[in-house]
């Protein structure tokens, strides 16, 4: 089958009016030169590449190494006969132009796929993975990054170190089994709120501590953060923010500003943004904690109604934004209280620090 | 015999760019990046590919494996950089840190003359017409002198100098593209160019953004208009037809296409783009298609091909 086309020699930039036979083995072209005279190159199919992209219309193909030998035919036909006579030609073979000749059904398959693919990454895949890491990391570097927020997050605050002092004699009375240093802050504000960072700080406001009735209260309180520290709940939040930040990047194309997110990451744990269940498990191991020190659950439950009460004169308060639903959760104490799991004996030590805490958070 | 005038044309449809940059995207992903090198590689085969000049179409012949290699090796060195600055700044002490992070600092400065050279021999000698190379035959430590030496005097003179370096690199750099035996220059001056930008940032200012488009066309033609074809002795003209409308038109046209279509429509935006700028231009004078002669060295060291990737700059002239 012969095509008319141009060829060009790779030594000038005049092409030559060809005509281009494809044979066996080989494509066989036929020019006239500058000169008039007529010339022959055979061009050996193994070493054809042919451009991926060109327009239905046309054919580029080039010829062996640097600088190429080239040709282009214009014709409709061109395509399909080169397939005909070189089914097995490597410059068929290209994977990339296999997909891409899917037309817009094999298009939208491929989309459909890339999609799902992304969503499985996104939803499944990377928290998994992220929660496995956060997981495997060491404590040393888990209060390194806790750390770092702590110093970012509490630059502007004024703390009481007094109530601190307290808060931490008090939270040592309970005897916590851990391998975090826990450290507990009290922040001079009525912010109805309080956090745990990843590696053993908790955070506390005086607002909350004001808002609470009894050292119960306190108790569940201190119980459901320091679950957020022993889980690392935060670590983990971060670790999946981090690794979908990067999937987006890589989405995006855009690598930088990886350093950001950690510090990004401040603003989202003030805002305590952690999954229903991570505070549903930081709830049932703080009355598991509650229960094995003799502490009554109606101190959590009495907290939740505090919070509740705070909802209804203040909006939502902050500590409660994304926390289970409050009433789900009073729910959930109830029903343990009901189950006959709670027992309290009296703490004296608890007690005479709960008063000393309650005068020293004064802020008005 | 009439003179006729050569011009730059882009061709390519929105849909097949779609598909590309579509596959290109899924295969990226699965591969968790690595496809990356082959995904530019298709992505400058079709746009070089669609891109006519005197009636012939350009070809981009660089491959993905050429690329991948560049883009290990560009990833090393920025890599190792990277590394001395991460370590120093952990080791904890003040001036290890420091010196970590003015190495770090001089390294990236150090890799951009580096990086430019390397892209424009690889990019020049991977791009051809007609069957004829362009290559770029810049010598390294002229390039490293022309742009450390003027970042010094851009330092000293609190970036004042920032506009003739600008120049100095495009003079340097296009004066040494050849395309066969056709060389290419940029006549352009520092001064000039200082002044058109003082110009228009002030009237941008003034005309509270108005000008913007005045601003960019008047940067385009001094691109443009300065950039001379030299062909057995002859020089032939760029010239670009760009007005602010088009700007203005393209800019407008091309935030709805993005915006409403949540991002779908880039492809067909970006050839918008593209066309806008070379189907404006073309080569004054009777410049001869036929005879370009085949001159430039073969060069497979995509290294600074990459590393201007990642470097973020372009190689547009």
């Amino acid at each position: 089958m012969t095509f008319k086309g141009k060829y060009f020699d790779g030594k000038s930039s005049s092409g030559y009016r060809a005509e281009v036979t494809l044979e066996p083995f080989h494509i066989r072209i036929v020019y006239t030169d500058a000169i008039e005279q007529t010339k022959t190159v055979l061009w050996n199919t193994d070493l054809v590449h042919k451009n991926d992209f060109a327009e239905h219309d046309r054919v580029y193909l080039k010829y062996g190494n640097f600088p190429f030998e080239y040709i282009e035919v214009y014709d409709k036909e061109m395509e399909a006969a080169l397939k005909t006579y070189y089914p097995n030609a490597v410059f068929h073979k290209s994977a990339y132009n296999k997909l891409f000749s899917t037309g817009v059904a094999g298009l939208v398959i491929m989309a459909a796929f890339t999609i799902g693919f992304i969503a499985l990454c996104y939803f499944v895949l990377i928290p998994k993975a992220a929660e496995t890491l956060a997981g495997k990391l060491p404590i040393s570097y888990e209060k390194q990054l806790g750390e770092a927020v702590y110093n970012n997050m509490t630059q502007l605050e004024e703390k009481n170190d007094s109530c601190s002092v307290l808060l931490n004699r008090f939270f040592k009375q309970l005897n916590y089994k851990t391998d975090y240093p826990i450290e507990i802050t009290v922040i001079k504000s009525d912010v109805v709120n309080a956090y745990a960072l990843p590696g053993g700080r908790i955070v506390v406001y005086e607002g909350i501590l004001q808002r609470m009735e009894s050292q119960e209260e306190l108790v569940a309180l201190l119980s459901h953060e320091f679950s957020h520290v022993q889980f690392k709940h935060s670590t983990k939040n971060i670790c999946r923010s981090l690794s979908s930040y990067l999937l987006i990047s890589l989405l995006v194309g855009d690598a930088g500003g990886i350093t950001a997110v950690v510090l990004q990451n401040a603003d989202q744990l003030k805002q305590l943004g952690y999954s229903r269940s991570l505070e549903e498990e930081a709830d049932r191991e703080g009355m598991k904690l509650m229960k094995q020190n003799d502490i009554d659950l109606h101190g959590m439950r009495h907290l939740f109604e505090t919070l509740k009460k705070q909802e209804g004169d203040a909006g939502v308060p902050e500590f409660l934004s994304t926390h289970p639903l409050t009433d789900a959760r009073i729910k959930a104490v109830t029903k343990e209280i009901n189950a006959g799991n709670s027992s309290a004996r009296p703490h004296p030590e608890l007690e005479s620090l709960w008063q000393s805490i309650k005068e020293t958070s004064e802020y008005e | 015999m009439e003179i006729i005038p050569q011009r730059l044309k882009l061709y390519g449809e929105g849909g097949k760019l779609f598909g590309i940059m579509l596959v290109n995207f899924l295969l990226t992903i699965v591969t968790l990046g690595l496809y990356y090198p082959w995904a530019r590689a298709k992505m400058l085969q079709y746009l070089y590919g669609e891109t006519e000049f005197a009636g012939s179409r350009l070809q981009f012949h660089g491959t993905g494996e050429e690329m991948f290699k560049g883009f290990i090796k560009a990833i090393a060195l920025l890599g190792t950089l990277f590394l001395i600055s991460f370590l120093t700044q952990r080791s904890g002490s003040l001036a290890l840190s420091v010196i970590g992070s003015l190495l770090y600092f001089f390294g990236i400065l150090l890799l951009i003359p580096l990086a430019i050279h390397g892209g424009l021999r690889y990019r020049m000698s991977r791009t051809s017409w007609r069957g004829i190379h362009f290559g770029y035959r810049g010598n390294l430590t002229e390039l490293f002198k022309i742009i450390v030496g003027g970042m010094v005097l851009t330092f000293l003179t609190l970036g004042i100098y920032s506009f003739w370096l600008s120049i100095h690199v495009r003079q340097y750099c296009i004066g040494n593209i050849r395309m066969g035996n056709c060389e290419m220059r940029y006549k352009g001056n520092g001064g000039e160019f200082l002044w058109l930008n003082v110009k228009g940032i002030l009237l941008t200012i003034i005309t509270l953004g108005i000008y913007s488009f005045w601003y960019v066309r008047d940067l385009n033609h001094y691109y443009i208009n300065n950039l001379v074809l030299v062909q057995d002795g002859n020089e032939f003209s760029f010239k670009s037809s760009l007005t602010a409308g088009d700007i203005f038109v393209t800019g407008i046209v091309n935030y709805f296409l993005v915006v409403f279509t949540l991002g779908l429509g880039t492809p067909w935006a970006v050839l918008r783009q593209l066309r806008m700028t070379i189907d404006n231009v073309e080569l004054e004078g009777a410049f001869n298609p036929e005879t370009v002669f085949q001159t430039e060295e073969d060069y497979s060291n995509a290294t600074g091909e990459d590393m201007l990737d990642m470097l973020d700059i372009g190689l547009d002239f």
